[in-house]
């Protein structure tokens, strides 16, 4: 249903190249310190342990060095002290669209958010700057025993749950962007669902970042306790500044005995955000864990979700799409580990390179000493459509032992020229047959994900390639 | 020319990607260390006099290209324990049964460098060996350049005594519709290094990079290659397979890197390994760099035990389980040597 008011808004704005004046009662400034790191305990009236977990945290940042052996020398241009570590409007997260800042509000209609979450999701959660303006679940959740709160109240009111978890799929030591989310970290979700609860519908977060120079360090940490199972769904927009916004998230997902995960993101960053995910899921027994993930925005993105098979006959997938255009490297991939027996693994990847775009794909799969009988196929396709785009292939494949099976097929190609030709002999301009072509390159992918994500994600990548290669 | 005086590179740490997996701080060092003494060793060959310089040309000889080593290469530049360089003009040189020989005696340490050169129009079969005494290492610095129209068979045979050492920095240069295919097995050594650089400079060139093994025990093979297509239209090939039993490891690095203008090359690379023992490990890194459009590129990987099916297949036409599995490991292994002697 359609409300009046919705009449005189603008159009659904997906691409979110919009900003409203900034109107912040927090600000912790430029450059992160020990004072930064109290000014946002003090802010949110987090406990002292996890003030002293954050600085400890911060000490390990400090001392760690930038992943430049391997990394794309692209990210040596992230300057921390050139970065906004906080940036709240100081009032707790809403339940109901109405109480939500005037703007903020408009901003998440301009993008669709409350029109999606009335037509078909089960929750949502919606970040601005640095911090949770709107958290709500369908009540028979809430009955169910589901959680589905902001990290700091995850970590106060359901300390029992979430704290035993915190940190231990992706450590503080990881690397040096973990110690950095671990020491700053604000927003973001924290799930709990229940042994035996399966969510019909799915969670959704939306991470917006209005700020000029903000670093949106969100944290989501999911637990699907035994038998359980949800889809979790994020998206992100920001729009185009001068300076560089840094996008630095964790999401541990940890999926108990038979339990399911499926973890969507469609990124969709403007060009000037740093986007540097960490995200790792953890799935024991019979449990299975999905990653489905599509980058279409941020100048570079590093992000490999991985999944660690820890137990007995797990199963992993990594269903990835990325595109970069002029001045985007898009370096993303997926991790496999097979750390326990007949586990299997999956992961597809497909990435397009327009202009003078760059994508990588660069992964890993382990089969560690003592996993036996595990199997693991990759498949890495690209796309180049022009002369100047550049694709590489980065995979790393260890296997021990004689019992298991693991294939990696990769491949480049660019739209056939014929195809092109038979298009444009229908009538069809070479900007809509080109664009055709791409989507039939990807379709099987986008597929996967759910039908309101797939309507919209061909959507944009109509736009993106009008904008290319008309 | 090389700088002598210039500092040298780093020794190979686990930073350098091209280590990866290689246990830089095990391998390296110690052949490092060995570079101290004094090398000893013998280059010969049974190529025509005429065809035999033992200095190097400085237009016509440049070092090989490393990946990851550029320390060896200039520690082995510097040592020169010997050069040998083949000048092969117009015309048949050798034969699938009767090769020229290159032959290389390690009795310590020995680094030696091996220049061969094939003019237009020449056509050679060539079987490089290196043969290595008790507890060598050996450094070889190879470079092979053919020329337009010319056609090289290469055949590389390293053995050792179990506990010798190798590292081959190999450079292979093919210019307009030049072909060259290499083969290249290693047994009875400790460590082996093997790192090839194969260029494609003219339309038309054609390289095939081919490699088989049978590492046993604990030895490790190392092998690390370069498909670097410079020039449009050119085709390139790599095939590496091994069949790994006892606790060895292989590692296989291979890139394709098509540059910027290199349109229309098509390259492939593949590495497979046949798993026999609960002990052996494999980390495979095929990698893609794609500067240019118009490519056909691709790459596939994959390790896995002996298919259950084949090896029912062979059990019940009577084949003992022994018999089979060595049946199946030699299939496996032969296509590698059908792609080398094919015509």
């Amino acid at each position: 249903m359609t409300h009046e008011a919705d009449q005189n808004l603008p159009p659904v704005d997906t691409r979110g190249e919009f900003a409203f004046p900034e109107k912040h009662a927090f600000d912790a400034g430029y450059g992160l310190s020990e004072k930064t790191i109290d000014y946002i305990c003090d802010a949110k009236g987090e406990p002292d342990w996890l003030r002293d977990f954050r600085k400890a945290a911060l000490r390990r940042f400090l001392e760690m060095p930038m992943p430049t052996h391997w990394a794309p020398s692209e990210i040596s241009g992230v300057d921390f002290e050139q970065i906004r570590y906080y940036l709240a409007q100081g009032t707790p997260a809403k339940k109901s669209w109405d109480e939500v800042p005037e703007e903020i509000k408009r901003t998440f209609e301009r993008l669709g958010v409350p029109e999606q979450e009335r037509a078909f999701l089960a929750g949502v959660d919606a970040q601005y700057d640095s911090e949770t303006a709107y958290n709500n679940m369908r009540e028979e959740l809430s009955k169910k025993g589901v959680i589905f709160v902001n990290p700091t109240e995850g970590l106060t009111r359901y300390e029992p749950i979430f704290r035993p978890w915190f940190g231990k799929v992706i450590p503080v030591g990881d690397n040096k962007f973990s110690a950095l989310n671990h020491a700053a970290f604000s927003g973001g979700s924290f799930i709990y669902v229940p042994k035996g609860v399966k969510l019909a519908q799915p969670l959704q977060a939306y991470f917006r970042i209005n700020s000029e120079s903000l670093g949106q360090f969100e944290r989501t940490l999911i637990i699907a306790d035994e038998g359980a199972e949800l889809m979790y769904m994020e998206g992100c927009t920001a729009p185009k500044y001068d300076s560089a916004t840094l996008h630095s998230g964790v999401v541990e997902l940890v999926a108990l005995k038979g339990a399911k995960i499926q973890y969507v993101t469609v990124q969709n960053w403007a060009t000037n955000v740093y986007n540097l995910v960490i995200q790792r899921g953890i799935a024991m027994e019979d449990a299975q864990v999905r990653w489905i993930d599509c980058n279409l925005g941020s100048g570079l993105t590093m992000k490999y979700p991985a999944v660690v098979l820890r137990g007995r006959r797990a199963r992993g997938e990594v269903v990835s799409i990325s595109m970069a255009r002029d001045g985007q490297l898009q370096d993303t991939g997926a991790r496999m580990i097979h750390a326990a027996p007949e586990t299997s693994s999956n992961i597809v990847a497909k990435s397009i390179s327009i202009g003078r775009g760059r994508a990588s794909y660069r992964g890993e799969v382990q089969v560690q000493r003592g996993a036996t009988n595990c199997r693991n196929h990759t498949e890495c396709d690209a796309l180049l459509l022009h002369a100047e785009s550049r694709t590489d292939t980065y995979p790393a494949i260890s296997v021990h032992g004689n019992s298991s099976g693991v294939q990696h097929e990769a491949s480049v190609s660019q739209v056939d020229e014929e195809m092109l030709f038979y298009m444009q002999q229908r009538g069809l301009t070479r900007a809509q047959a080109m664009s055709l072509a791409v989507n039939g390159f990807i379709n099987d992918l986008i597929n996967e994900f759910p039908m309101e994500y797939s309507v919209e994600l061909r959507r944009l990548i109509d736009l993106e390639m009008e904008d290319s290669v008309g | 020319m090389m700088n002598k005086d210039a500092p040298l590179p780093e020794l190979p740490d686990r930073l350098n990607e091209n280590w990866r997996y290689g246990r830089p701080h095990q391998f390296a060092t110690e052949l490092a260390g060995r570079m101290d003494g004094r090398g000893k060793g013998k280059l010969t060959t049974n190529a025509p006099q005429e065809c035999i310089l033992h200095t190097l040309s400085p237009d016509a000889d440049a070092l090989p290209l490393s990946i990851g080593s550029d320390y060896f290469l200039r520690r082995a530049a510097q040592e020169q324990s010997d050069v040998l360089r083949i000048v092969l003009p117009k015309g048949e040189w050798g034969t699938e049964e009767a090769p020229l020989r290159i032959r290389c005696h390690v009795d310590s340490f020995y680094a030696p460098r091996l220049c061969v050169e094939l003019q237009p129009g020449c056509r050679a079969h060539i079987l490089e060996e290196h043969l290595h005494g008790s507890n060598s290492a050996l450094v070889c610095l190879r470079s092979y350049t053919v020329h337009p129209n010319a056609e090289l068979r290469l055949e590389l045979r390293e053995t050792g005594d179990n506990a010798s050492c190798a590292m081959n920095i190999s450079r292979i240069q093919c210019g307009e519709n030049a072909h060259a295919r290499q083969l290249s097995s290693y047994s009875g050594l400790a460590w082996v290094r093997e790192e090839t650089t194969g260029e494609l400079c003219g339309a038309g060139a054609e390289l095939l990079l081919l490699s088989a093994n049978r590492p046993e025990k604990g030895q490790w093979i190392d092998q690390r290659c370069l498909q670097l297509h410079h020039a449009a239209g050119a085709r390139s090939r790599a095939l590496y397979k091994n069949v790994l039993r006892g606790a060895s490891t292989c590692i296989f690095g291979g890139n394709i890197r098509v540059e910027p203008n290199a349109h229309e090359s098509d390259a492939y690379l593949s590495n497979l390994n046949l798993m026999l023992s609960p002990e052996a490990t494999v980390h495979s890194l095929p990698q893609l760099e794609i500067m240019a459009d118009r490519v056909r590129c691709s790459h596939g990987t994959a390790s896995a035990p002996i298919d259950p099916e084949q090896l029912f297949y062979l059990r019940s036409r009577g084949i003992g389980e022994t018999d089979a599995r060595a049946i199946l490991a030699d299939a496996f292994l032969n296509e590698v040597y059908l792609l080398f002697r094919q015509p």
